[in-house]
C-alpha cells in the first residue's frame, strides 16, 4: 500500500497520476465524492473501477451492491477478496480524496484489502489526513509506504524549475526566494501566485510578490481581476458541478448565464491557462476544478450571487436526470434541498429500472431520501412496497402498507390507489392470506386502472388467479391467465409472465402435472432471452417439481442451474433450492453430497443478513437428521416454539421449519407430544385446505398416519396412510412416500396388499423398503426408533460405553434400553438379540 | 508560517474526556494511554509524523465521541519527559 497524506494543494493525484502513467499494468482510479460514503453506492464505483481497468468483466464485480441488500459485510468483503485474488494483471486501486469517508464499514473493507496484500493489486490511498488504519503495524511489517507533507512541498530549486517552464514569467532569486517562504512550499499557492504574476504587467494588481499571502480567496480574486468576468462566473458556477463536460457547461450556462461561451471554449481556455482542472476519466470527456480552487469559487459564488444556487442544482439534477443518470439527478436535487425533485426522479425512472429487475438499483435510490421524507410521499411509499416484495422484507412491508393508509389516499390518482390496492392484495395472498379480500382489493384496482405492463398489469393477473385459486376458483383463475397470452407477442415478458402465473396456480393447487406442463412452455420461451429473472424462477420450479416427482437428476440440474442466478430472483426460494439439493441427495443416500450441501446453506445463512435463513437452515439439517434416523437429536430444537404456525411459511417451498418440527415430534416425540402434533396437522390442514393450498397435503396425510402408528391406533394410521398413497399415486409424487418409508419402513407393513398403488409396486418403493438390510426392526418387534438404532449400533460392534458417547446418554440409560429390547424380543442377551434380529 | 513539527513531526499530547475502552485503543493507533489521576480524562501521548496524521488522529477520535480538551506539541527536546 502507498499512503499519500498531506493537505490539499500538495499535488498529491497529480502526482500519482503522473506516476503511474510510467508504469505497466492497469489502473482502477476511484476518485470519491460525498456520496460513496454510502456502502452500497461505494460497492458500486468500485466494482466499476475494478471492471473498466481489467480486459475482463467480471460478473462478481457488477453484482456487489445487489448482493450487499442481502448478504452481511464479511461476506461481501471475502467476495471482493476473493475475486480480487483471481485479477490476473497487475492492478492498482486509486483511492482519492479517502479523507471523505467516514462509514466504518469502507474502512474495514479497505483495511482488509491492506492486509491481504493481493499479489496482483496495489493500493494507493491519496487523502487529506490519516485513514483511521493500524497504520502503525502496517509500518513495522513494512506494508505500507507514506509519502507526506515534507516529502511533497517544494524546495527553491523545484520552484525554480517550475518557473522555467514558462517563458512569460519571471522573477528574481529574492522573489522567489519570497514566494517558497511565504507559500513554505504549497505547491498550490506557488501555482497561484504564479498564475496571477502571467498577466501582463501594465493590467496586474499585484504590484509586488510581498503583498500576496496564501489566502486562496485572496489569490483567486487577483486572478479573476485578471480574467473576462464572464469567464470568470462561468467557471464559478461550473464549480457547482462534481464534475462536468462541454454539453454540461453548455446547458448550465445557457439556463443561468445569457450571452457566455461556449462550452467548448472554456474548456480549451480552463486547460490552455492550466486553470486547476483535472480529468475524471481516462476518455478525457469529465473535468473537475481542483478541490481547493472548487471550493473556493463556490464561497466566491455564494457572497455574490446567493440565489442562483439553488436553481442551479436543480438545473443539473434535470439535466443528469434526462441523461438517464439518476444517482446524480437524486443527489443534485438533494444539494438544491429539493427532496420533490429528487422523489419525482425516483418514480420517473422506476418503471425502466424495474423492467430490467433491477429492483436493488430502486432501493438505492429510494434509501438516499430521508425516511420522514418517504413516509410523507404516497408515490415514494408505493416503490418501496415493490421492493419489499422482491427482498420478502415482510416487517417493512406491513408498517407501509399501514402508513399510506393513515396518509390517506384521497387526493391520489386513480393509478396511485389502484397501485396501493395491487400492493394490499399482494400482501393478502402471500404475507398473510385471506383470499376473499385480496380478490376484492385487486379486482378493484383492476377496475380502477388499466395496465398491460409485465410490470405492472400482468403481475396483479398473476397475483389475483392465486387468490382465486386460493378460493377454489381455479378454473377462473385460469383463464383469466390464458386471456391474456392473446394479448401480448410471444417473445415480450408479458407473455410469459402469464405463464409464470399459470405455474404459481398449479404449484398452489398441488397439480404438479399441468404445474410442469406450464413450465415447460416458460423454459422454452425464456431460454437464449435476457429475462433473468424469470430464468432464475423457472429453474427453480423445475426444480420443485421434479423433486416432488423424484427425478433426481432433473432436479439436483435444475436446482444448480437456479443457484447460477443468485442475488436475481428472490433469495427464499434461493435458499429453498440448495434444500432441495439437500435432501434430494439425502434421499439418495449420497452422504458426502449432502453433506456438501448441507455446509453450502449453512455458509450462506451465515452470510445472509436475515436471521431466519439460520432457522431456514437448522430445518434441513434436522430433515437430513431425521433421514438418517438421528431426529431424536433434534427433538429439543422441534419442540421449542413448534404449534405457532404461519399459513405463509407454506406456499410451495420444498423445506417449511414449522411442518419439519412436527416430522420430528411425530416420529421421535412421546405419546403426548405425537397427540399434540397432530392436532396441530389438522390444523396446518384446515388452515392450507382453506386457502386451497393443496402442496404440501400428501406429507401431511403421512404424517398423520406416522403420528398414529406410534400411537397404536392402527385403524386411523392406515386410513391416512391410504389417503396418502392414493393422492401420491395419481400425481406421481414419489418423494413424500420415499421419505416416509425412509425414515419409517415399518409403517408401510400396515399396507397388506400394496398392489393397488402403482407407487409401491412400480416405484422398487416396496422392495426397498420392507426389506431393507440393516433396518433390522420391524413393528412386530415393536421396538422405539430408538431402540432400533441402539442394535443398529451393537450390530455394528461398538461398546456400550461408545454407544453412550456417541448418542450423548449415560451408560446407566444404554443398559436399560437393552433390559427393554431383550424383554420386548424375549432374549437373554446381546449375542441371541443380533442372532433374532439376524433372523 | 508552518513550524519543523507540521513538517518533521513531533511528540503531541491529547487530552480527551472518557473512560479507556478497546475502541479508544484501537483507534488511536500507537499513541500511549494514561487514565488521569482522579478525572474523567485521558492523555494521549505519542510521536505523530506531521500534521495530517494528528488530524487522522483528531478524526477518530471525534468519530468514536470522545471529546477533545487539548492538543499541544511537546518539542522533541522534552521527550524525556514522556517515558
Amino acid at each position: 500500500m502507498i499512503l499519500l497524506s498531506a493537505p490539499a494543494g500538495y499535488g498529491k493525484s497529480v502526482l500519482v497520476s503522473q506516476w503511474i502513467k510510467e508504469k505497466e499494468g492497469a489502473n482502477a482510479w476511484l476518485s470519491l465524492n460525498d456520496s460513496m460514503n454510502d456502502t452500497a453506492v461505494f460497492l458500486i464505483y468500485l466494482g466499476e473501477a475494478l471492471n473498466t481497468c481489467s480486459s475482463r468483466k467480471r460478473e462478481v464485480f457488477i453484482n456487489l451492491h445487489k448482493q450487499y441488500t442481502f448478504l452481511s459485510w464479511e461476506a461481501i468483503i471475502e467476495i471482493i477478496v476473493n475475486a480480487a485474488t483471481e485479477l490476473e494483471e497487475k492492478t492498482r486501486l486509486i483511492i482519492d480524496d479517502y479523507y471523505l469517508i467516514s462509514n466504518p464499514e469502507i474502512h474495514q473493507l479497505v483495511e482488509v484489502l491492506i492486509r491481504e496484500e493481493i499479489r496482483n493489486l496495489q493500493i494507493i490511498i491519496i487523502s487529506r489526513w490519516d485513514p483511521p488504519f493500524q497504520l502503525r503495524e502496517l509500518r513495522l511489517y513494512q506494508k505500507m509506504q507514506e509519502i507526506r507533507m515534507a516529502d511533497l512541498k517544494f524546495e527553491k530549486e523545484e520552484a525554480i524549475e517550475l518557473l522555467a517552464l514558462d517563458d512569460s514569467i519571471s522573477l528574481t532569486n529574492d522573489e522567489i526566494n519570497t514566494v517558497v517562504k511565504r507559500t513554505e512550499g504549497w505547491i498550490l499557492a506557488i501555482r497561484m501566485i504564479l498564475l496571477a504574476r502571467s498577466f501582463p504587467v501594465e493590467d496586474n494588481k499585484i504590484k509586488g510578490i510581498e503583498n500576496i499571502s496564501n489566502n486562496l480567496d485572496q489569490l483567486l480574486s487577483y486572478i479573476s481581476l485578471n480574467l473576462e468576468p464572464k469567464f470568470f462566473r462561468q467557471m464559478q458556477l461550473c464549480a457547482l458541478c462534481d464534475q462536468f463536460n462541454v454539453e454540461l457547461i453548455d446547458s448550465i450556462c445557457d439556463f443561468a448565464y445569457e450571452g457566455s461561451c461556449k462550452g467548448e471554449v472554456l474548456l480549451a481556455k480552463l486547460k490552455e491557462l492550466n486553470l486547476f482542472i483535472l480529468a475524471t476519466d481516462s476518455d478525457g470527456g469529465w473535468y473537475r476544478f481542483h478541490h481547493l480552487v472548487g471550493e473556493t469559487l463556490i464561497r466566491n459564488l455564494k457572497k455574490t450571487d446567493p440565489d442562483i444556487i439553488i436553481s442551479i442544482y436543480t438545473h443539473i439534477s434535470e439535466w443528469f436526470s434526462d441523461k438517464n443518470f439518476v444517482d446524480e439527478a437524486i443527489n443534485y436535487a438533494i444539494k438544491a434541498e429539493n427532496y420533490e425533485l429528487a422523489c419525482s426522479q425516483i418514480i420517473k425512472h422506476r418503471a425502466s429500472i424495474l423492467d430490467k429487475d433491477q429492483w436493488w438499483v430502486l432501493k438505492r435510490w429510494l434509501d438516499k431520501i430521508p425516511r420522514q421524507i418517504r413516509n410523507a410521499n404516497i408515490d415514494i411509499l408505493l416503490t418501496e412496497l415493490l421492493v419489499c416484495e422482491e427482498t420478502w422484507n415482510i416487517e417493512d412491508f406491513s408498517s407501509i402498507l399501514n402508513r399510506i393508509e393513515s396518509i390517506g389516499l384521497e387526493n391520489s390518482n386513480a393509478e396511485n390507489i389502484s397501485r396501493y390496492l395491487f400492493h394490499l392484495g399482494y400482501f393478502l395472498t402471500f404475507v398473510e392470506p385471506n383470499p376473499k379480500k385480496a380478490v376484492e382489493a385487486l379486482e378493484q384496482s383492476i377496475a380502477l386502472f388499466h395496465d398491460e405492463s409485465a410490470l405492472f398489469g400482468v403481475r396483479r393477473e398473476s397475483v389475483v388467479a392465486c387468490s382465486r385459486q386460493m378460493l377454489g376458483l381455479t378454473a377462473l383463475a385460469l383463464k383469466s391467465l390464458e386471456d391474456i397470452h392473446e394479448k401480448f407477442e410471444r417473445s415480450s415478458k408479458s407473455y410469459v409472465r402469464s405463464f409464470d402465473g399459470k405455474v404459481l396456480v398449479h404449484l398452489l393447487s398441488g397439480n404438479f402435472e399441468s404445474a410442469n406442463n406450464d413450465l415447460k412452455k416458460i423454459l422454452f420461451l425464456v431460454q437464449d432471452s435476457d429475462f433473468l429473472y424469470l430464468k432464475g424462477w423457472s429453474s427453480y420450479y423445475q426444480g420443485n417439481i421434479a423433486f416432488q416427482f423424484f427425478q433426481k437428476d432433473r432436479a439436483m440440474n435444475a436446482f444448480k442451474k437456479a443457484l447460477e442466478y443468485e442475488g436475481i430472483f428472490n433469495y427464499r426460494a434461493y435458499f429453498d433450492a440448495l434444500a432441495g439439493l439437500t435432501l434430494i441427495s439425502s434421499l439418495k443416500k449420497d452422504e458426502k453430497t449432502t453433506a456438501s450441501f448441507l455446509e453450502q446453506m449453512g455458509q450462506l445463512a451465515i452470510k445472509l443478513k436475515d436471521r431466519k435463513f439460520k432457522n431456514y437452515y437448522r430445518s434441513v439439517q434436522a430433515r437430513i437428521n431425521w433421514h438418517t434416523g438421528q431426529g431424536d437429536k433434534e427433538l429439543s430444537w422441534a419442540t421449542a416454539d413448534w404449534v405457532k404456525q404461519h399459513p405463509s411459511s407454506y406456499l410451495f417451498l420444498i423445506d417449511v421449519p414449522e411442518l419439519t418440527k412436527l416430522r420430528i415430534v411425530v416420529s421421535h416425540g412421546t405419546h403426548a407430544q405425537i397427540e399434540e402434533a397432530i392436532t396441530v396437522l389438522e390444523e396446518v390442514e384446515a388452515i392450507l385446505k382453506s386457502v386451497h393450498n393443496g402442496y404440501q397435503l400428501i406429507d401431511i396425510a403421512l404424517l398423520k398416519a406416522m403420528g398414529f402408528f406410534r400411537l397404536q391406533r392402527k385403524k386411523r394410521a392406515v386410513k391416512w396412510l391410504e389417503e396418502a398413497l392414493i393422492q401420491a399415486d395419481k400425481n406421481e409424487m414419489i418423494r413424500p412416500v420415499l421419505e416416509a418409508t425412509l425414515v419409517m419402513p415399518s409403517l408401510f407393513n400396515l399396507i397388506e396388499d400394496p398392489s393397488p398403488y402403482r407407487i409401491l409396486t412400480h416405484t422398487g418403493l416396496d422392495l426397498a423398503t420392507r426389506k431393507t438390510p440393516g433396518s433390522p426392526a420391524s413393528a412386530s418387534n415393536g421396538l422405539t426408533l430408538r431402540e432400533q438404532e441402539l442394535v443398529r449400533l451393537i450390530a455394528k460392534g461398538l461398546r456400550n460405553k461408545e454407544i453412550a458417547d456417541l448418542l450423548n446418554i449415560s451408560t446407566g440409560t444404554v443398559k436399560s434400553h437393552l433390559t427393554n429390547i431383550y424383554s420386548k424380543l424375549q432374549v437373554p442377551n446381546r449375542i441371541s438379540m443380533l442372532r433374532k434380529i439376524e433372523d | 508560517m508552518l513550524t519543523s513539527s507540521a513538517l518533521a513531526g513531533a511528540i503531541y499530547q491529547i487530552r480527551v474526556t472518557g473512560e479507556l475502552n478497546t475502541t479508544l485503543l484501537n483507534a488511536v493507533d500507537d499513541m500511549q494511554l494514561r487514565q488521569e489521576n482522579g478525572q474523567n480524562s485521558i492523555a494521549l501521548v505519542g510521536w505523530l509524523p506531521d500534521q495530517s496524521a494528528l488530524l487522522g488522529l483528531l478524526y477518530r477520535l471525534n468519530e468514536i465521541r470522545y471529546e477533545i480538551l487539548s492538543v499541544e506539541i511537546f518539542a522533541p527536546n522534552e521527550s524525556t519527559l514522556m517515558t
